[in-house]
């Protein structure tokens, strides 16, 4: 690991209410960006209990964050480097007592994680999809509160569900939507523009743009292949938005 | 209100104050003024109350013993002025923590006399249920309060859920004579974007104490105020809302096609 020296991250959760509207391949393409722009990244795959960055990335992982849990085993035995500037954090998946952590287990994973990250410049929460436990737990633990959500009634529900849940409960107010596979840019927009005026006018919040990112075939190819669609297919539509968008997110 | 999530240090100490629970020392919370917790002292049990008196006394702050593990002692259960004052401690608690706090009362009926002693054979009964934080004292002659520290809605009502299984797998007996009582659990929860004052938890519990209690059928009952207030549902007005924008999208799509 290049990234030695003590840093103050910028720790940014990436949820999403539903479940498929691409949160782990954004969350693992704009790590990817945001090394290529020289940041030192540590993705937290935040879906505890069914774990899908490993899959994503294609990694055959050896230790991961349960291992830190259950037998106090140092988490950075789990890091896995993607690249000097890139490393991931993984989860266990078919393990559904990992979904719900104890006060305990949080406060151990929280002080696990505080020796960890100060050697990166962001870290990214992958967070499993709902309103559970850990996906609070992770969103409140976070600075930035990125919210993605497609042009789907149901997940439009469950974003504003969840965006609900955390400002109610946990006092967040300010959040990041990012829309996900739209088919124009102007829909992006009115999805956007839709969200903020149901936000503002019930909840009294204002969020902020994040970007929308265009429907394109290279985003599930690169799934299928397990690897970043900014690595197979740099100039698809969708690699120049999440470059886009890791540019906004470094100026957050 | 402060909705505000606890905070790491507030997790910990919490987590310490489960693990004390398990071992021979007193708690001491260092409370403050502030909105997070100064502190928290383990002593050894072994330590005398004389000895200790002298030390706290020197230390500017507040300074709240929590019994530990619960509030049994020599066989005996503490009353209903002990759960106040506990209870009070607590709510305090959950402010600075920002954890919720459940409080359940459990009444057993249907017995004419000898009320108490079923409520201690239950108190027995249901102490492999307890957690290492939580406060159980009498209530009345014929029933047990229990505080549980951390525990949400949800939560208290899956621990209420087993301690009336563990009772209902208890063989009471009067003397001799083995004895079924019906039971009633009614729960409040205090959360620390709203909290109250203990004797209005206890209040809200008693009342759904006696919601439970005419039910019937080992029935529990939950504070359907806290249960209002715990809910974060997307209401009808924010849905209508939330899909006009692809319906309208939908429609022009349709009607291109």
């Amino acid at each position: 690991m290049t990234a030695k020296t003590k840093r103050s991250p910028k720790i940014i959760c990436i949820s999403s209410g539903k479940g498929g509207v691409g949160k782990t391949s954004f969350s693992v393409n704009v790590a990817t960006a945001l090394s290529q722009k020289g940041k030192a990244v540590l993705l937290i795959d935040g879906d505890l209990g069914l774990a899908n960055v490993d899959v994503v990335l294609g990694l055959n992982v050896r230790h991961t964050i349960r291992e830190t849990i259950e037998e106090g085993r140092d988490l950075s035995s789990s890091l896995v480097e993607i690249n000097p500037r890139f490393h991931v954090l993984p989860a266990s998946s078919g393990v559904p007592e990992m979904a719900n952590l104890s006060y305990e287990e949080q406060a151990l994973l929280t002080s696990s994680l505080e020796e960890i990250i100060d050697r990166f410049d962001f870290v990214l929460i992958d967070t499993a999809a709902g309103i559970g436990d850990s996906v609070l737990w992770f969103n409140t633990w976070s600075q930035v509160n990125i919210v993605i959500l497609t042009p789907d009634p149901t997940s439009l529900t469950d974003a504003y569900a969840l965006i609900k849940v955390l400002h109610t409960r946990h006092d967040r107010k300010h959040f990041h939507l990012l829309i996900n596979s739209v088919q124009s840019k102007k829909e992006g927009q009115d999805v956007f523009a839709n969200m903020s005026m149901v936000l503002e006018r019930f909840l009294k919040i204002t969020p902020l743009t994040l970007g929308a990112m265009p429907q394109d075939k290279s985003v599930s190819m690169a799934i299928r292949q397990q690897r970043p669609f900014l690595l197979g297919a740099p100039e698809s539509k969708a690699s120049l938005e999440i470059v886009a968008v890791a540019e906004r997110i470094m100026n957050l | 209100m402060n909705r505000k999530a606890p905070s790491d240090t507030a997790l910990l100490y919490r987590s310490l104050e489960e693990q004390a629970g398990q071992h021979p020392v007193r708690t001491i919370r260092l409370t403050g003024k502030g909105s997070e917790p100064l502190g928290l002292l383990l002593i050894n049990a072994a330590v005398s109350a004389s000895e200790l008196a002298p030390i706290l006394a020197g230390l500017r702050f507040t300074d709240q013993t929590r019994p530990t593990p619960v509030g049994q002692t020599e066989g005996k259960l503490p009353d209903l002025a002990w759960l106040r004052q506990q209870l009070a401690m607590e709510l305090t608690q959950v402010q600075q923590s920002k954890l919720p706090c459940a409080l359940l009362l459990l009444t057993l009926s249907g017995q004419d006399t000898g009320a108490s002693a079923l409520a201690g054979q239950a108190a027995t009964a249901l102490t492999p249920c307890l957690h290492p934080v939580d406060l159980l004292s009498g209530y009345h002659k014929n029933g047990l309060a229990l505080i549980m520290p951390g525990a949400a809605v949800g939560k208290a009502r899956k621990r209420a859920e087993e301690i009336r299984a563990a009772l209902r797998n208890t063989a009471f007996t009067k003397g001799t004579t083995g004895v079924t009582p019906t039971l009633a659990l009614g729960i409040a929860v205090c959360h620390a974007y709203e909290t109250i004052p203990a004797d209005q938890l206890l209040t809200l519990a008693e009342a759904e104490l006696a919601r439970a209690a005419k039910i019937g059928n080992d029935a529990i009952c939950q504070s359907a105020a806290v249960r209002s207030e715990d809910s974060c549902q997307v209401t009808v007005e924010e849905r209508a809302q939330l899909w006009m924008q692809p319906r309208k999208a939908a429609r022009a799509a349709g009607i291109a096609a």
